[in-house]
């Protein structure tokens, strides 16, 4: 599903370079559920930014669903990415502007479905996650883990292979955490892969395979293995 | 899509009303502004001669004594021509339609009715090649025929305004009607004839003046109904004036004096034709000035020539054209405020698969909605404004309307200057790296 | 690629903001700071241009015409028939007015200092008519003896017409008088520095003697924008019987006066027509109908100029208070207090548009250089640019100060929350 080999990301500012990834090795088949830990600043973001085609490796080979990203232009990334990425973000970004219908719709527009198809396909996605009945409200209406709800709804809609998961629970209570983390399951058990960044190593533990990111490398690939519960502990602010 | 943007923009107008409240009203105000002095501007430079403009020439005759440094206009050019020069013009044994004229405000009086006398009419003396050269269209009847140029006759062609109130609209050919006291025979009715700017006589009547010609007479009556001109009369040289007579014989400028040349070749034999009538009158002793000569302008020339749209005009338009580049800048420095704002949701729908054209086409379709907005309002300015300069500018009573043509030009120029006022700020948000709107809420 | 620091930087909110100076804040998005820089700078150009216009056109409008212009009604009427006729009926219709309650004294002339006709005439050294001997231009006031009477002029030197100096008038050609009366204005002009009494002058070719001053009598048509705009003769001559008759009557009797004096007149003699009677009030609004209108309009652009800028200003002041919500609770969290926050904002802009002043002035000279090439405008003086400028940063601090305001009651509670 993902491959990604010896790739290097590299922010350049007027005075430091800052190597995010360096020499970044990693390969997920398909149907895996894989969370990824690691300590503030190692490069989970960038990692998740890249696998999402949301930013370009500064060089390494990156292949996504059989398809090799180098090279491809921003446009034809951004299709990629719809037909083939969800994403469910720790902030949620649902769009405030709209009602919950027309938030799941915006990946289904891009993809130029007929009216009727993207109907049906919102309405399947919201009844998923059980807010079929509150397709006609705003998000601010809503309770944070109702939120996160659409926005896996939103993910969803697209039916997309792979969904990347930033801190999905990290604004959540337990109990809702909980909830959320039920339904990511739930998906991947229909042939979803989902790759998640968490900081909770309770999280990290269900999953069936976890890879920890230290200083931009795969440090740790043991499957199972709840290694550093150190690491674990560092609570940190989301300007990481 | 292109409805989908649309759906966006303007569920997105509610979501912030004050700011693109204010992005709306500043591209009203640079439109209702503009388009305002715009149109005024357009209907001022108003070219009425239409196809004419171009065969259509009035006569000037720098025909004055050298005792004068110089007289005129800036050229040296006075913009009225003499009786004398009239007559030996119009005397010329040449191919050419042409005509002299002058108004004239006198009280016509009908035979029958309760109030028979009027001053509200104004009449024109001219020749019978007059109504062919302007283009007036003939009700009833027709033009004195071209012998009575040369033999006058007591004839008189009125146009519907003047049919109306003396013959309540009726075909009147062969009726009469008197013009200060000399009676005159109706021969034909013509429909309303109201170039603006009024460009056949701008040397004594102005541009916008809201006196019009209802009645003209044939030119060869001029010497014996003794009818002095209503108008600007400049003179240079001390003559003594008693009678009439003398009046015609004098060096005072009240006249125009139009020909129709209908190619360049008659074009140049009527140039050959002034030059050699300045030598003859040099010859005479008249036209003493070394910068003695004649000079044709087509009524484009013309109106330029004769400043129809004056100065004042021309600093409100170029001001107002100022202030709608000023609510364009406002307007781009608030469109990025706004953009910014919706910084997040271009990321967001940028990880959800838009491409960066996609978040192009959905931010300018947002500007041109504002941009409808603001030309509509706009217009309703324009309105207004127009309104205000004809209660400020009676002369421009009858020009200062918006059109259906300017109306949807306002709302085109209003949707252009937004989109080029929205393309930077979209640009920006595009450009971004969309991750770095991800993570902040 | 971009880098981060290309893109747009609202979510780099670092702590540099609480210790930087402002400059680096400003720096940091400069865009909206030009945007801003430019729009002041192009408002103050064309305001202090606007102002400068207005300023010229009230000064002509409040120039004096001479003229007791309260008491003043103007009757235009259209006299029938021959010549004899004419003038009896012009007579019998001054009479006629001379006799209503509250009237002074009647008239016909030809000119009025705010009417459209205009009769003017070469004023020569000699007989001989050249340009060595002819310098001046003066408008002719024919009204025979009763002017300075009628028309409540101030005689400085000199005298009145004597009875047998007054003519009749006609329509066209040469003078038959051979005095005159003139203003103080042109009497300067013609013998600078000595009294033009029983001084000799050349009208057409014929000798007339100056035998009074007047303080001073307006040229016709409110038009003549030089210096000479009050070189003015009057003549003993009556004008032609086609020349409108004036009445001086009490100032609180006019109205009443404008309203009647057509029916009294139609009533005593329905053979002629009275073409409109006009006020001297009316006469100059729209003599002045141009010059106010222009006023106006300039005046209404500077206000929605103005207007304008201010909605921008606030648009981008409330902008860059939205996106540093945290930045401002921060810094309240570490002790700034409300006032801090305001005076930060109000100095930041205030920065912005003083930057935009000092461009704002090299333009109002560009675009008055403009206006002196295209049009007939003179050198801006300083002071409008000043003016404007004072204007500008007034309200750009207004237009500021209340989204500033907003910002400094943000809780610094803000700086806790982690989202």
């Amino acid at each position: 599903m993902l491959k990604m080999k010896g790739v290097n990301k590299v922010y350049t500012t007027d005075m430091i370079e800052t190597h995010a990834l360096r020499e970044f090795d990693l390969s997920v088949e398909s149907g895996e559920f894989v969370t990824v830990t690691g300590p503030s600043g190692s490069g989970k973001t960038t990692f998740l930014n890249i696998a999402g085609l949301l930013e370009t490796a500064t060089s390494g080979s990156y292949e996504l669903d059989g398809v090799d990203i180098l090279g491809l232009s921003d446009s034809q990334r951004s299709v990629l990415r719809n037909q083939k990425v969800g994403f469910i973000f720790q902030g949620f970004n649902l769009i405030p502007d709209l009602n919950l219908f027309d938030n799941v719709d915006v990946p289904l527009r891009y993809r130029g479905l007929s009216a009727k198809e993207r109907k049906a396909r919102i309405e399947e996605a919201l009844a998923r996650v059980g807010l079929a009945a509150r397709a006609k409200h705003v998000p601010s209406q809503l309770s944070g883990g109702q939120q996160q709800r659409v926005a896996i709804a939103r993910a969803l809609a697209g039916k997309p292979k792979f969904l990347l998961a930033d801190e999905p629970t990290g604004n959540l209570d337990s109990l809702m955490a909980r909830q959320v983390m039920e339904l990511l399951e739930e998906i991947n058990t229909e042939g979803t892969t989902i790759v998640m960044v968490t900081h909770d190593p309770e999280l990290a533990a269900r999953s069936k395979r976890n890879i920890q990111i230290v200083d931009g490398q795969v440090c740790d690939m043991n499957s199972y293995s709840v290694s550093s519960t150190s690491i674990a502990t560092q609570k940190e602010s989301t300007l990481a | 899509m292109f409805a989908y943007y649309i759906h966006l923009s303007l569920r997105q107008l509610r979501a912030m009303p004050v700011l693109n409240g204010f992005i709306a009203l500043a591209i009203a105000l640079g439109i209702g502004v503009s388009m305002t002095m715009m149109t005024l501007y357009q209907a001022l430079s108003h070219n009425p001669a239409g196809d004419k403009s171009s065969v259509l020439f009035n006569v000037q005759l720098a025909a004055y004594g050298a005792e004068l440094e110089t007289w005129g206009g800036h050229d040296g050019l006075p913009d009225q021509i003499t009786y004398q020069d009239a007559k030996n013009l119009r005397n010329a044994d040449l191919p050419f339609k042409s005509s002299p004229m002058y108004a004239i405000g006198e009280v016509i009086e009908k035979s029958t009715g309760t109030k028979r006398l009027s001053n509200h009419y104004k009449g024109r003396f001219i020749d019978s090649d007059f109504f062919s050269m302007f283009e007036l269209e003939f009700i009833y009847g027709q033009p004195w025929s071209s012998s009575v140029d040369e033999h006058p006759e007591r004839l008189i062609v009125i146009d519907e305004n003047l049919n109306q109130w003396a013959f309540n609209g009726k075909n009147s050919v062969g009726e009469t009607l008197r013009v200060k006291e000399n009676q005159f025979t109706v021969v034909g009715v013509v429909k309303e004839w109201r170039p603006l700017p009024q460009f056949h006589h701008l040397g004594s009547r102005s541009a916008f003046s809201r006196n019009f010609d209802n009645y003209f007479l044939p030119f060869s009556l001029v010497p014996e109904l003794e009818l002095y001109g209503q108008g600007s009369i400049n003179g240079w040289k001390s003559e003594s004036i008693v009678e009439f007579k003398d009046f015609l014989q004098s060096e005072l400028i009240w006249m125009a004096y139009w020909v129709e040349l209908p190619t360049k070749d008659a074009v140049s034999d009527y140039q050959n034709f002034l030059s050699a009538y300045v030598s003859e009158q040099q010859s005479l002793g008249r036209f003493t000035h070394p910068q003695a000569r004649g000079r044709l302008r087509d009524v484009a020339e013309w109106l330029s020539y004769k400043a129809v749209v004056n100065e004042d005009n021309r600093i409100l338009v170029g001001l107002s054209l100022l202030f709608l580049l000023v609510c364009m800048v406002n307007a781009v420095a608030l469109l990025l405020a706004k953009f910014m704002r919706k910084a997040n949701e271009a990321g967001v729908r940028r990880a959800l698969g838009a491409r960066r054209i996609d978040i192009f086409q959905q931010f300018l379709s947002d500007v041109s909605v504002l941009g409808g907005i603001g030309g509509i309002a706009g217009l309703m300015l324009s309105v207004l404004g127009l309104w205000a300069l004809r209660v400020l500018y009676p002369e421009f009573q009858n020009i200062a309307h918006l059109d259906f043509g300017m109306a949807l030009v306002t709302l085109a120029v209003s949707m252009g200057a937004a989109i080029i006022s929205g393309i930077y700020p979209a640009y920006r948000v595009c450009k971004a790296q969309p991750s770095l709107f991800l993570k902040a809420q | 690629m971009t880098s981060p620091q290309e893109s747009l930087s609202m979510n780099k909110q670092g702590f540099s903001w609480s210790v930087g100076p402002i400059s680096r804040s400003l720096l940091k998005n400069p865009v909206s700071a030009i945007l801003i820089i430019l729009q002041v700078a192009l408002t103050l150009s064309i305001v202090s241009n606007s102002l400068f216009i207005i300023d010229a056109r009230i000064e002509k409008m409040n120039r004096p015409t001479g003229v007791v212009e309260d008491e003043l009604l103007f009757v235009h009427p259209l006299y029938l028939g021959e010549k004899q006729d004419r003038l009896f009926q012009r007579d019998e219709d001054l009479a006629a007015l001379r006799a209503l309650p509250g009237v002074k004294s009647v008239m016909q002339i030809n000119a009025s200092p705010l009417g459209g006709s205009n009769n003017s005439n070469t004023i020569c050294e000699s007989e001989i008519e050249s340009t060595s001997t002819c310098h001046t231009d003066a408008s002719l006031f024919m009204g025979g003896g009763k002017v300075i009477q009628s028309y409540g002029l101030t005689l400085l030197e000199g005298r009145e017409f004597f009875e047998e100096e007054i003519e009749d008038g006609r329509l066209m050609g040469g003078l038959k008088t051979s005095t005159l009366i003139i203003t103080k204005a042109l009497a300067e002009a013609l013998f600078p520095g000595e009294s033009a009494i029983g001084k000799v002058v050349y009208m057409s070719e014929k000798a007339q003697t100056i035998v009074g001053v007047v303080e001073r009598l307006q040229r016709p048509g409110a038009l003549i924008d030089d210096d000479e705009f009050e070189f003015s003769a009057i003549l003993p001559m009556k004008p032609s019987s086609y020349a409108p008759l004036v009445v001086r009557a009490e100032a609180e009797s006019i109205p009443e006066l404008a309203s009647t004096v057509k029916s009294v007149l139609e009533a005593e003699n329905s053979g002629r027509l009275i073409n409109h009677v006009i006020t001297m009030k009316e006469q100059r609004k729209q003599g002045y109908g141009d010059d106010f209108a222009m006023t106006l309009i300039l005046s209404l652009t500077i206000v929605l100029l103005v207007i304008v800028t201010a909605l921008g200003i606030t648009g981008l002041v409330s902008f860059s208070v939205g996106s540093r919500t945290k930045q401002i609770g921060i810094r309240r969290a570490l002790g700034a207090r409300k006032v801090d926050v305001l005076c930060h904002f109000l100095l930041e802009n205030g920065l912005i548009v003083i930057v935009g002043i000092i461009l704002g002035f090299a333009l109002s000279y560009v675009l008055n250089q403009q206006l002196m090439t295209f049009y007939e405008l003179s050198k801006l003086e300083g002071v409008f640019v000043l003016a404007s400028a004072l204007l500008v940063l007034m309200i750009a601090q207004l237009a500021t100060f209340f989204p500033a305001l907003k910002a400094s009651r943000i809780s610094p509670a803000i700086a806790t929350r982690t989202v």
